[in-house]
């Protein structure tokens, strides 16, 4: 099948990146590797910098030292790029125009001759499904219908390089996995894919994840490696009464520990130092403990907030 | 698979992008007649308020003299209007994201402004000629002969006012910002242009003011082009100049504000 985009992917590299806003780094000496076929997961905490770490690789900020590479080309020493495309966290699209009309506009604007669009619109639409809503208004579309509609609009001009923030915002499960069953399909035809998330089963799927905190890579691989190099556990209390709860989480503190209602959650590589503590602090043992292996979401979350914790010491 | 884009000279692409934005602007214009009878309502209602209603109720040839000054301003109110609604398309498309999107992409950002100014001011003119085909209606026309520097006039007007908005609606951040930067400068810009009151007959402040103004020198333009006596040649040129050189000014800091931060 050929899926639009289908141009050979390029390589994408970061070197020592750091940018920021001011005189204030908000991403600091990332480096990242992404070849085609390829899809990378940017993931962390609100406020990581992932977002402007996209902006960065999209070449619309400078970054204040570092260098973007595409193919071995620095991206900040072009004015323009062919090769990359963003589809921001926004669903971009005009609500007055119909989604032919806004495909058009979006091949048109990137540099397309009229002909040239119309003719990568009816590929886009047939790779990418719109044909139902094709000729419907932007305004009428669910959100699912937009997001993928917004996702040709980025994809009409063939990149090489698709960059994506938070694409599936907003979307229910069942267009979440439509729009990742298009992402695959895209990195299977070669694109190099880079794509900022919060949700977890979504650096799932990727081929690699790396995770920010405060602006700094903390980990990154496969997601699989990730957990199954990690020999973190998850210790969870329960507690018959919320304010024991409270008290643990403030002697633990919100770095190592997360609370919801009366129950007391920490992931840690020592469970028998944790148990330990907590029942030095309530002697009573009114709780119940409850043990399991780390999955991703547990993993990401952790080092997210280690990382930022030794930053931030 | 051939990538056709890549091909086309920067001359060519930059026809093609202007054009994507002209067409796609008229589209969206044409789908919202609220927007546009909003645009010819005010300079509507100015021109039968005071240009005949005030005008008649002071009487002695007032009327005449009265029309003489805010007709041209009424089409140059139609020009404004037009503008000042599509920097509001610009601030959206520019925090909806889509300005960025297209910005990481192979056109430069130069272009896209030129793009968008080009749109606007194609929206814009025809906004002032629907202002200036009522006042016609009414008996109040241009002299055969100054048609084609009535057209000027009203194109480096338009060009000038599109960029100027426009460059507001890319630096504005939120959408109050844009609606202040609309009230604090185009409104003060437009009503202290001379376009509803004659300038040589004001006291020496508001004079210099509106020699100061640049939207007064496409006001003067027009009135120039509706006036059935001769044209000063340099006049016009000076008037053109000076719109000109606003729009590239104007340009270049909506260029600033959208390139690489």
């Amino acid at each position: 099948m050929t899926v639009p985009g289908s141009r050979t992917g390029a390589t994408l590299a970061a070197e020592s990146l750091t940018a920021g806003y001011g005189s204030r780094a908000v991403i600091k000496d990332v480096s990242l590797g992404v070849s085609g076929g390829k899809v990378l997961a940017i993931v962390g905490l609100n406020g990581a910098g992932k977002t402007t770490l996209l902006r960065v690789l999209a070449g619309l900020k400078s970054p204040m030292s570092g260098r973007v590479l595409i193919n071995g080309a620095d991206v900040y020493q072009r004015t323009t790029s062919s090769d990359v495309a963003l589809v921001l966290q926004n669903i971009a699209i005009d609500r007055q125009l119909s989604g032919r009309e806004y495909l058009e506009f979006a091949g048109r604007a990137r540099g397309f001759s009229k002909a040239s669009a119309r003719s990568s619109v009816s590929e886009v639409i047939d790779e990418l499904d719109l044909g139902a809503f094709a000729d419907r208004r932007g305004g009428q579309l669910s959100g699912g219908q937009a997001r993928r509609l917004q996702l040709g609009g980025s994809l009409v001009r063939r990149p090489r390089v698709l960059l994506l923030d938070e694409p599936t915002t907003g979307l229910d499960p069942s267009a979440r996995r439509g729009y990742w069953a298009v992402i695959r399909q895209l990195a299977s035809n070669g694109l190099t894919l880079v794509m900022v998330t919060h949700h977890i089963d979504e650096a799932n799927l990727a081929d690699e994840v790396l995770v920010l905190a405060d602006g700094r890579v903390v980990s990154s691989g496969h997601p699989r490696d990730l957990v199954g190099q990690s020999s973190l556990s998850v210790v969870e209390f329960d507690f018959n009464r919320t304010g024991d709860a409270e008290a643990v989480y403030q002697h633990l503190g919100s770095e190592a520990a997360d609370r919801t209602d009366a129950v007391v959650s920490v992931t840690t590589t020592n469970p028998a130092e944790v148990l330990s503590t907590v029942e030095k602090l309530r002697p009573d043992q009114d709780f119940e403990v409850r043990m399991r292996p780390a999955a991703l979401d547990d993993l990401l979350v952790h080092l997210a907030k280690q990382g930022a914790g030794r930053i931030d010491g | 698979m051939a990538d056709r884009g890549a091909i086309a000279l920067p001359a060519i692409r930059a026809g093609h992008v202007a054009s994507a934005y002209c067409q796609r602007d008229w589209r969206v214009h044409l789908r919202s007649p609220l927007a546009i009878g909003g645009m010819l309502a005010g300079p509507l209602l100015l021109l039968l308020a005071i240009g005949i209603g005030l005008g008649s109720a002071i009487g002695g040839g007032a009327q005449h003299q009265i029309l003489k000054v805010i007709v041209p301003g009424l089409v140059g109110m139609g020009v404004v209007l037009a503008t000042s609604q599509r920097s509001i398309a610009v601030f959206s498309d520019r925090t909806s994201g889509l300005t960025d999107e297209i910005v990481a992409g192979p056109v430069t950002v130069r272009i896209i402004v030129l793009a968008q100014t080009l749109s606007s001011t194609t929206i814009a003119t025809l906004q002032g000629l629907a202002v200036f085909a009522l006042a016609a209606m009414l008996g109040l026309a241009v002299v055969p002969a100054h048609w084609l520097v009535f057209l000027i006039a009203l194109v480096a007007f338009a060009f000038a006012c599109a960029a100027t908005c426009n460059a507001m609606g890319l630096m504005a951040r939120r959408p109050g910002s844009i609606q202040a930067l609309l009230n604090l400068v185009v409104n003060p810009l437009f009503f202290l242009s001379g376009a509803l009151f004659d300038v040589s007959a004001t006291a020496t402040p508001i004079r210099v003011i509106a020699l100061l103004n640049p939207f007064h020198y496409g006001v003067r333009l027009l009135q120039d082009a509706y006036n059935p006596g001769g044209l000063d040649l340099a006049l016009v040129l000076q008037s053109a100049a000076v719109l000109i050189g606003v729009a590239i000014v104007a340009l270049l800091v909506s260029a600033r504000s959208l390139r690489r931060r």
